[in-house]
């Protein structure tokens, strides 16, 4: 009960607050003075999406196209030239499944990025804010993120295999077992023969 | 009256799919050799262990008979139907163990279509596939597009007179050569030619592209086999889109057109016989086909908003339908494009294109391009009769390696294996609406799985119910074999295990 009370009364006070701190939100038909006016004939602006996920644009309809979008993801195989000479593609890859995007970017962006993930290989991840074209005009149709801000959130590291003989032990077993068999099955049909 | 198998039937069956399976063991070296190079330890022991488990598998059926003798035609008909299914299963061992795969099913899956040439995949996170296991699935492709049979012939693994039965069930029936080991290895060498000749182009693309040299090297051979054998697996995850390269795409395009005419023809365009390679009916229908419905294509995708400018169009257009007619399954497109973006006739026309496929003795899947140009022939023919007088004798003639005469032999064949297909599409577009999806993308699905397209408009994927990942399996080993091979091994099968007959062959053998 006691705890139930205090957080009713934390409520009402996170309620009323913003009416004493900004008391021009309760007025705000009416323009402000100075930087903070509001412009009332501001239209909405619908053109901003943060914090998308690459599976969402690998899934994306018609609503994303031409969004501001932020993505995050790991950077994997190779770093495309595109072929004037100051941008390049890359591939972004979801961490949570297998879904990819396009993203062209300039060089010095792409710079950024240490290692591209690949089998033995965790690629940078990058945290990627750019307008997404489900088919772009510019790339004959290709659906892709035109990067406009990137920041790397997390390094890439190499993890390479570490020989162990003893992952090949039932292989070997195996391959003469099979050549035992191969060598036996010779020497039958020689006799039959 | 069916023929039932007897027990030295099988164990003659059991001993020649040994040596298939030994066979693999050694394209399983390729990879092994991979792994190695690239200091990939854990693949290599997974490629190790299934060198050794193909060679116990081998052996084992061997075994059943030390001595076989000669392939009869039924027997090599159950050979050639069984074999895909047995190196399928062979070939899912790699790759379930690389760990990129949810279930073993899973792994099948890309295994039969990797065999298959449809190039349909439900692999997870591709993009982090070692290299070794990305050489096994372009293998895979390499031995299917050529077809296995083929590939154990040109090696002389079956002799020369058991290879006419197989050459036979493996769906090929013209010769380049009399002699079919002679086939055989021609098929195998002007393919070994192109795609090498392939490999350096697309490896110099890829590394102008921005790719370090081994990357390009692989990139460049993985390319030229799967678009050469109109396969359809990439190394990468978003298909060609990945290299946003125009050069790459036209390249491309020339191998799949390559890949999916006649090799019959290849070697009158070899011997410089224009002529002969010019007049063909399936050439011509090929070209009357493409034309046609690259018109319906440019028409219907016109009033897409994405898609409507001529650079796109051309762009991504023409590759989707160079890829569509000759079974390959590349994509320079999303394939949320292909739903969202594409018109709902367009995404048809693709799916028509995989329908009909390419050449007949090529590597394409589908009805094939001169069953088409009998099937209309024989429309001619009709038409003709019904017009002519009751005295008249209408003879209708088409040109395939020279003049031949339409018989109805010959009309039957094309409109039972047309049938075949037609029905097949219908009734895997049943099970797919069946199982929830979209009845215009279980369409597809369902022409991209049996045609060995792969194009795929989503509905493969991971975590598809294993019901329709089995009778996907089912529509690639069916429109691989061209049903006639794989009905006759169904038959075969059932009547050998059938209680009744077992028990009246008994019978008939003590009176």
């Amino acid at each position: 009960m006691m705890r139930k009370g205090m957080a009713a009364a934390a409520l009402a006070l996170a309620l009323a607050l913003p009416a004493f701190a900004c008391p021009q939100a309760a007025f705000a038909d009416e323009p402000a003075e100075g930087d903070n006016a509001v412009n009332v004939t501001q239209l909405p602006d619908s053109s901003f999406i943060y914090d998308t996920s690459i599976t969402d644009l690998s899934t994306a309809d018609t609503y994303y196209d031409k969004q501001t979008v932020q993505v995050t993801g790991e950077v994997v195989g190779d770093r495309i030239t595109a072929g004037d000479g100051r941008h390049c593609w890359l591939q972004l890859a979801s961490p949570s499944d297998s879904s990819t995007v396009s993203v062209y970017l300039t060089n010095e962006s792409a710079d950024k990025v240490d290692t591209y993930g690949a089998y033995d290989r965790k690629g940078t991840t990058l945290q990627v804010r750019g307008t997404f074209n489900l088919a772009c005009p510019d790339h004959d149709g290709a659906s892709d993120l035109h990067a406009q801000v990137v920041t790397v959130t997390e390094k890439g590291k190499a993890t390479p295999d570490e020989f162990d003989i003893n992952a090949f032990i039932p292989g070997m077993v195996t391959v003469m077992i099979g050549l035992a068999m191969m060598v036996v099955f010779y020497l039958l049909r020689e006799r039959q023969r | 009256m069916w023929q039932r198998f007897t027990w030295y039937d099988v164990r003659v069956i059991g001993h020649y799919l040994g040596m298939l399976v030994l066979f693999s063991s050694v394209a399983l070296i390729v990879p092994l050799v991979t792994a190695i190079v690239f200091c990939e330890w854990i693949p290599a022991s997974h490629y190790l262990l299934s060198i050794g488990l193909s060679l116990i598998v081998g052996s084992a059926l061997r075994f059943l008979r030390i001595e076989p003798g000669r392939l009869n035609r039924q027997q090599a008909l159950v050979v050639t139907g069984l074999a895909w299914v047995v190196l399928a299963f062979m070939a899912t061992i790699p790759l379930y163990l690389s760990g990129h795969y949810n279930t073993f099913l899973d792994a099948m899956f890309d295994g039969v279509s990797g065999i298959t040439t449809t190039g349909a995949s439900i692999i997870s996170d591709l993009d982090h596939l070692s290299y070794a296991d990305s050489m096994w699935r372009f293998i895979m492709i390499l031995l299917g597009g050529l077809g296995l049979v083929v590939v154990a012939l040109s090696f002389g693994l079956f002799g020369k007179r058991s290879g006419a039965s197989l050459y036979m069930s493996e769906g090929r029936s013209e010769h380049v050569v009399p002699n079919i080991v002679q086939t055989a290895q021609f098929i195998a060498k002007l393919s070994l030619g192109f795609i090498c000749v392939a490999t350096a182009v697309l490896a110099v693309m890829c590394a102008f592209a921005g790719m370090e040299a081994p990357r390009a090297f692989l990139n460049g051979l993985w390319l030229a086999i799967s678009s050469f054998c109109t396969g359809g697996f990439t190394p990468m995850s978003t298909s060609i889109l990945y290299y946003h390269s125009f050069p790459i795409e036209v390249v491309l395009m020339l191998l799949m057109i390559i890949g999916s005419v006649n090799f019959v023809l290849h070697s009158e365009l070899w011997k410089g016989h224009l002529n002969v390679y010019f007049r063909d009916m399936e050439i011509r229908t090929m070209f009357i086909w493409i034309v046609v419905m690259t018109l319906v294509f440019a028409a219907s995708v016109s009033a897409s908003s994405d898609f409507s400018n001529l650079a796109t169009m051309m762009r991504r257009g023409v590759f989707l339908i160079v890829s569509a007619f000759s079974t390959t399954g590349f994509q320079n497109v999303t394939t949320n494009q292909l739903t969202t973006s594409l018109t709902s006739g367009a995404f048809l026309v693709i799916a028509a294109l995989m329908c009909v496929g390419g050449g007949a003795g090529s590597t394409s899947g589908g009805i094939k391009f001169n069953r088409m140009g009998l099937i209309i022939k024989s429309l001619v023919a009709t038409v003709k009769e019904t017009l002519a007088p009751d005295s008249a004798r209408v003879v209708v003639s088409y040109y395939h390696l020279g003049r031949r005469i339409l018989s109805p032999e010959v009309v039957k064949q094309a409109m039972t294996v047309f049938v075949l297909y037609v029905v097949t599409y219908a009734v895997g577009a049943l099970v797919g609406i069946a199982h929830g999806y979209d009845a215009t993308q279980s369409i597809f699905e369902s022409v991209a799985m049996a045609s060995n397209g792969g194009i795929s408009s989503g509905v493969c994927s991971q975590g598809m119910p294993a019901s329709l990942e089995l009778f996907y399996m089912l529509e690639m080993w069916a429109g691989r074999l061209e049903f006639l091979t794989l009905i006759a091994l169904i038959v075969e099968v059932v009547v050998t295990l059938d209680p009744r007959r077992v028990v009246r062959s008994r019978l008939v053998r003590r009176s």
